[in-house]
């Protein structure tokens, strides 16, 4: 060993000037480093800006997860419209009413231009619709379980009927009374509902609907609207009870359906089909 | 022996701090080098870069331990990348690993047959044991290999290295006793 630890020792360097080079490295390493950090940077960047581009497609992507409308009529299972796309709501001051998951939040609107400010939609105006519905206070519901906002217009149409007349109780109730005989179109004024999805799930069956026939698809040749006209299965003589059922709103004749602009439109009452036409023919689509 | 002024210097980036390293530390760590690698221009090239990589690395170095064992710790690892990217680069080019004219200088031809015979990790020890007299603590931090299991290597290399060393003076004292012969 000690032979070897000798010639170890006689290992004689060459003389090296590393200090120059050593120092020029580190300063080429740190520019390197530099460009690197500023090319990560910028790649980051890019990153950024290309998922924030991404954003909005993923959040379309996540809108057209949706959803079937499916009613469920007395002959046959009717599918409206099978790309409905959700869109999401933010409402304030909801009333709630039930339990999780079941429960319903309510509000209600000063008018209808409030509730499509809030909302964020476009309820389609009609010609033919009684204005001063439009003015008065309208319900918003929604359904949280199946994810639905729903408007009510009630009374939107009221047709030929006569002595139309609303008025608010002592307790907040609103009383309509109006007249109509056997030869008048409208026998009760017609209602209409927007529903529409806030968010994905599994596909909306509308229920209460068995009564009803699935009578005829209608495509308007004034604003395209494709409806479906939905006809109550028994008949009712015309007599005075018949009157009376009627006037007391406990039956609605007819009832169509159709989408427009992801909203999903109900409209019924008690008037035939010629009559319903002229509401669907009446509704305003502006581009 | 550097004060601990530059060594906080050091640490802090100075590269005043690092010129006196290096003025310091090139020559036992050049010689170093040159052992382990068995290659003066390769082991020049080492040596470079262990001082840039001590400098990129100053903040790693805690004040009050052993700069030098910390420095020959960085170029045994920048040694070992270097043999390991030159065992690719012969592979890649089917080169062989002949001794040059240029190691001939620096290492005596008994030693460089010994060493060659070894792996660079045994060539770092035998260097840390015999020519540094380092402890097996202070190896086995510059290895980064336990205490015990430098001591066995050590006793095994001493074993083997003996072997060979009588092997070759049994070696010569045959070719002389065959020169005799023919003298006679």
């Amino acid at each position: 060993m000690e032979l070897i630890r000798k010639q170890f020792a006689d290992i004689q360097p060459p003389e090296v000037d590393i200090k120059r080079n050593v120092l020029l490295q580190i300063q080429i390493r740190k520019r390197n480093r530099r460009r690197r950090m500023r090319i990560l940077k910028a790649a980051s960047l890019l990153v950024v800006i290309t998922l924030a581009v991404q954003f909005p497609r993923i959040a379309v992507v996540a809108e057209n997860l949706y959803r079937n409308i499916q009613l469920s009529l007395n002959n046959e299972i009717l599918v409206i419209h099978n790309d409905m796309k959700a869109a999401p709501i933010k409402v304030d001051d909801l009333t709630w009413v039930g339990s999780k998951p079941d429960r319903v939040g309510m509000k209600q609107y000063d008018d209808i231009h409030a509730a499509e400010a809030e909302l964020k939609i476009e309820v389609l105006h009609n010609t033919m619709s009684y204005e001063p519905v439009l003015k008065r206070q309208i319900p918003f519901s929604y359904f949280e379980k199946q994810k639905v906002g729903q408007l009510l217009l009630n009374d939107l149409f009221i047709g030929d009927l006569r002595n139309f007349k609303e008025s608010i109780m002592e307790n907040g109730d609103r009383q309509v009374t109006y007249s109509a005989d056997h030869t008048t179109n409208y026998k009760s004024p017609v209602s209409m509902k927007v529903m529409w999805f806030t968010g994905g799930g599994a596909n909306y069956e509308a229920g209460s609907l068995d009564v009803y026939n699935y009578e005829e698809k209608y495509i308007s040749p004034v604003n395209g609207i494709t409806a479906y006209f939905l006809r109550e299965t028994s008949q009712i003589a015309f007599n005075e009870e018949r009157s009376l059922i009627y006037a007391a709103g406990a039956r609605t004749d007819a009832v169509t359906v159709f989408v427009h602009d992801q909203l999903f439109y109900t409209i019924s009452g008690n008037i035939p089909s010629d009559e319903m036409k002229q509401i669907i023919d009446s509704f305003v689509i502006t581009e | 022996m550097l004060g601990q002024e530059t060594l906080h210097a050091f640490v802090n980036g100075d590269e005043g701090a690092l010129e006196e390293i290096i003025d310091a530390y090139s020559k036992p760590l050049l010689r170093y080098c040159i052992s382990i690698l068995c290659d003066a221009e390769e082991a020049k090239d080492v040596l470079q870069e262990t001082f840039i990589k001590a400098y990129e690395k100053r903040k790693s170095f805690q004040l009050g331990a052993s700069l030098d064992a910390w420095l020959y710790r960085i170029a045994y690892t920048t040694a070992i990348d270097a043999v390991r990217s030159r065992k690719r680069r012969f592979k890649l080019f089917k080169a062989n690993e002949n001794r040059s004219s240029t190691q001939e200088s620096y290492i005596s031809e008994p030693l460089y047959s010994i060493l060659s015979s070894l792996s660079v990790a045994d060539r770092a020890l035998l260097f840390g044991r015999v020519l540094d007299e380092r402890s097996y603590k202070e190896l086995s931090q510059i290895l980064n290999t336990s205490e015990s299991a430098l001591r066995k290597r050590f006793e095994r290399l001493r074993t083997r290295i003996a072997m060979q060393a009588q092997t070759e003076q049994n070696e010569m004292l045959r070719k002389s006793y065959e020169k005799g012969e023919c003298m006679s």
